[in-house]
């Protein structure tokens, strides 16, 4: 039976999606006991919270530097070694790894991103020795035998095909391939059949040697486990890791490149999803914060937004619509997404921009931003009721280069943002003339 | 915005069949990717009917709010498909105390994050916020319990959301196009079988008058389910309900009447084609019974287990069949003989009166656009495998170590505020008792593998079932590929 649930927005799940900006755009309860930790042999760092009401540990790992490093013909072996870390490693192959996680519920998980490779583990305390040893296992020596690679590669193949008929695929690649034309982000993170075709065993060994170094790595580690055991385990994983990589690599800043005039792809259809764009701040451009705000107002999560009033609640044009910060390690924009009817996404765009040139011209209003401060922070803690969501947090902000400081004091950066910052960042930054829209969709000109 | 949420919701072996939406209360059912006999549920009963379920979690000052109504998409008349699901939106249209989004713009100046969300027989809606914000959150649900305001001013613009909505969930996607189609052909005379987002020509249609004769018929405290998780205790929700949700009136409440599915008794298949497949897959529905204790026959014939054991039992075989590398089907059809992408099994109990079990696969990528009878083929194959693992290989060593696999799971949940009060509220919204879930572990122990072979053989021997297949247009298959076999018979699957 469809006994599935719809619910009123899809607004929670972006939070979730873009969970790694937001925690390093937010940052912690001041009164969290994060403890810097460092491994002696290693000397590999981590940041620490002790939690011991439940019986869980969990350790999220960030390594900068992803899919960015794929060498030129073997696009989508970030994702491929992604697939594979638990596909055989160390004494155990592909079937006994997985039995272990199975028969102690450990889950150890990888995600392959452009400018970073994550891999987080969570077990029950009483499983913790398995746990690490998997780990250790899936950093030090995975195999990637050849069928192994067959298996995920046939996987990653079949969803290159419903790619090209995905609406949200066509519109992300579409996206990429105007507004990065020519940079290291216009390349697909799924890759493409020739260059997956050609990736072996020995180009997996060496790529997951590049990718997985202790100087590339940020950690945050929570749980039922103290800093003494935290820094031991911190030296078994990485003992055997190289320590950094043998070669930099050399990728330029990209403003992303933006057309006035929307763009169509046309594809029918019933339905058009369309991405705007413009040029956003840094995480670390003192504007950041001001912005965030903004952007709350703008087109944050929730009901109250002002694209979600006008697109949705007067009008009914769409089920969503919202804009965020994007920002990269090699650009950073300002976006938005919207889906309609193909007939009437003129109307939705002339909308967006109508909000967006309000904003930049009037800014926010005083209740508006003391509504956005109090949501923004006090929302902020419920990110702060599990384990994992813990330790994504602690480890995306070391990722990000930030003080522990810029942790704590998360929530009084976004106090201090005063109404003239806001107006005064919504001037400088909005750019409604140049907000470069691109649809999937039936061409409504036509 | 979805662009960016594909390569995190999307798990690479055993969740790429099927969209999202149907997997979006997977794991939180009876066999949750994390639960509890652990889950310590305390309970009461207002006056005025309502139940009341609070589990405690001092982990963060933080609480979550939800309250169950026991209505759904199930509940609507005929000719009024989407209905309970637009109800559902027009519940943050205001009431006579605060106008439209208003209650909204209170809980995020508050720092509360905020939603809902429509199934076939329920309805949730919830709040996660500072604990010392649960008076107010009480306050506002109480008050849109009984004093909706609506007018077509602002009605109607939200019936075009709700288009916008099928637009998205269904009409962009093939997949779920198709299993409209399949559901419609699994219940014939059962309410189940039309979509829970509705028909678009009767979504259209739908009024400001139909979404208020609706409300007034099934929104009353006698007929819903108040949970609340974190950092409270009983005494204090108790207190605190009495004086908001306490204020409302009982209702006379209509009898849930629901045409009875019949026993099923003839094979049935579905295919779907349609422009945009680039990757064909089939699905099969066996008709099966739900964990709750129903007296009249229905769907299925007389089952052989009490139902909550057979529901348990369904559950681990679909757990050994296909969830994990080492499940026996994606051992041997995926891992080791490398005959399909993906293969999978997937049972939910947690519906009032009926449910199905599903196996489906995708075949491997190939340069020719595989058709209807691949298709079948490869139906035929999985269900041979799962013949010879009932018949041949399944061992009690098998079904300890998924229990012992299961109960480990169970114990991530206190690490999450709402997993818990989301497993208990569900159940109870759909009148299975709260030791369904409290209970979970030890039940669990209590099912024997001649347990889950009776119940295999039961579901997989109903003389009904539905198949599904998706498919490209005709021509694209025929330019392809050699043959046109489309009018071959299901190749015999059965027993």
């Amino acid at each position: 039976m469809n006994f599935f649930k719809i619910s009123r927005s899809f607004l929670t799940t972006i939070m979730v999606a873009a969970a790694l900006s937001v925690s390093a755009i937010g940052a912690s309860q001041a009164e969290m006991p994060v403890t810097e930790i460092r491994a002696p042999k290693t000397g590999v760092k981590a940041w620490l919270v002790t939690e011991t009401a439940t019986p869980i540990i969990s350790i999220s790992m960030i390594f900068k530097g992803g899919a960015n490093l794929e060498p030129d013909n073997k696009r989508g072996m970030t994702r491929l070694m992604s697939y594979l870390l638990d596909e055989g490693a160390g004494d155990l192959d592909a079937l006994a790894f997985q039995q272990k996680l199975e028969d102690y519920a450990i889950q150890i998980s990888s995600s392959a991103q452009r400018d970073y490779f994550r891999i987080s583990m969570e077990t029950l305390s009483e499983h913790q020795d398995i746990a690490f040893d998997l780990l250790h296992k899936a950093l030090t020596a995975p195999h990637f035998k050849e069928d192994a690679i067959d298996r995920m590669r046939t996987h990653m193949l079949v969803s290159l095909k419903r790619a090209k008929s995905s609406p949200h695929s066509l519109l992300d690649d579409g996206w990429r391939d105007q507004v990065f034309t020519n940079h290291v982000y216009q390349h697909k993170l799924r890759g493409n059949a020739k260059d997956l075709n050609n990736i072996t065993t020995q180009d997996l060994k060496e790529y997951h040697r590049l990718l997985l170094t202790q100087k590339s790595v940020a950690i945050g580690i929570t749980g039922d486990i103290d800093a003494k055991q935290a820094e031991k385990r911190l030296d078994d994983l990485f003992m055997d890791v190289p320590a950094k990589r043998e070669t930099q690599s050399n990728i330029a800043f990209q403003k992303p490149i933006l057309t006035p005039v929307q763009t169509i792809l046309d594809h029918d259809f019933p339905q058009s999803n369309a991405l705007f764009t413009q040029l956003g701040p840094n995480r670390k451009d003192p504007d950041f914060f001001p912005a965030y705000l903004v952007n709350h107002i703008l087109g944050g999560s929730g009901f109250t937004s002002r694209l979600t009033q006008e697109v949705r609640e007067k009008k009914g044009l769409a089920y969503s619509v919202s804009s965020y910060l994007n920002p990269m390690q090699f650009s950073a924009t300002w976006q938005g997404a919207v889906a309609t009817q193909a007939d009437r996404m003129p109307q939705s765009i002339e909308i967006i921009r109508k909000v967006w040139a309000d904003m930049r011209e009037n800014g926010p209003t005083a209740a508006e931003l003391a509504d956005a401060k109090t949501y923004l922070i006090g929302s902020y803690a419920l990110g702060f009721t599990s384990n994992d969501a813990i330790a994504s947090r602690l480890a995306a902000y070391q990722y990000q280069n930030l003080p522990l400081s810029d942790f704590h004091n998360r929530n009084k950066f976004i106090e201090d943002v005063t109404l003239e910052d806001a107006k005064k960042i919504a001037r400088k930054w909005l750019t409604p003339e140049n907000l470069s829209f691109i649809i999937v969709g039936k061409d409504w000109q036509k | 915005m979805l662009t960016h949420l594909i390569t995190f919701s999307v798990s690479r072996r055993f969740a790429t069949l099927l969209p999202v939406i149907s997997f979006l209360i997977m794991g939180q059912m009876v066999l949750p990717s994390s639960a509890t006999a652990f889950i310590k549920a305390d309970t009461a009963i207002l006056e005025n009917g309502l139940e009341i379920i609070v589990i405690e979690n001092h982990r963060a000052p933080v609480v979550s709010h939800t309250i169950w109504y026991k209505v759904g998409g199930a509940d609507e008349e005929i000719g009024k498909s989407g209905l309970a699901h637009f109800l559902e939106h027009l519940l943050f249209k205001g009431t006579e105390k605060r106008r439209p989004g208003e209650a909204s713009e209170i809980i995020a100046r508050n720092g509360g994050e905020e939603n809902a969300f429509t199934m076939m027989d329920v309805t949730a809606y919830y709040q996660n916020i500072a604990r010392d914000k649960l008076p107010l959150m009480m306050e506002i649900e109480a008050d849109r319990m009984v004093n909706l305001r609506l007018s077509d001013d602002i009605v109607l613009p939200e019936r075009d959301v709700i288009l916008e909505e099928r637009g998205t969930r269904v009409d962009n996607s093939p997949y779920a196009l198709m299993d409209e189609e399949v559901q419609a052909a699994l219940y014939r005379n059962h309410p189940y079988g039309i979509p829970l987002i509705g028909w678009r020509h009767e979504m259209a249609a739908l009024t400001t008058q139909d979404a208020l004769d609706f409300y007034q018929k099934w929104y009353a405290p006698n007929n819903a389910i108040l949970v609340v998780a974190g950092d409270t205790n009983l005494a204090e929700v108790v207190k605190l309900a009495k004086e908001t949700y306490g204020k409302v009136p009982a209702k006379t409440l209509p009898a849930r009447h629901r045409a009875i599915e019949p026993p099923q008794q003839s094979e049935r298949q579905i295919i779907y084609r349609h422009q945009r497949v680039q990757q064909p897959l089939f699905v099969r529905h066996y008709p099966a019974p739900v964990a709750r204790h129903i007296p009249a026959k229905a769907f299925t014939s007389e089952a052989p287990l009490p139902a909550e054991k057979m529901a348990l039992s369904l559950q681990i075989l679909s757990k050994l069949l296909s969830d994990g590398s080492n499940s026996y089907l994606y051992k041997t059809l995926v891992f080791e003989q490398k005959k399909m992408t993906s293969v999978q099994t997937h049972y939910s109990p947690s519906a009032r009166d009926a449910t199905s079990f599903l196996i489906s696969a995708t075949p491997l990528p190939s340069e020719t656009m595989p058709d209807l009878a691949a298709l079948q083929a490869l139906e035929k194959l999985v269900m041979s495998h799962i013949r010879t693992y009932l018949q041949e290989k399944i061992s009690q060593e098998d079904v300890d170590r998924a229990v012992s696999q299961l109960i480990n799971q169970l114990k991530y949940t206190p690490d999450s505020l709402t997993a818990g009060a989301r497993m208990v509220g569900l159940a109870r919204a759909v009148d299975l008792p709260l030791s369904a879930i409290t209970d979970l572990p030890e039940r669990l122990k209590k099912i024997t593998l001649s347990d889950i072979k009776q119940s295999a053989q039961f579901v997989l021997s109903q003389p009904g079932w539905v198949s599904g297949y998706l498919l490209p247009p005709q021509q694209i298959e025929a330019a392809t590929t050699e043959k046109m076999t489309d009018s071959e018979p299901v190749a015999g699957a059965q027993k």
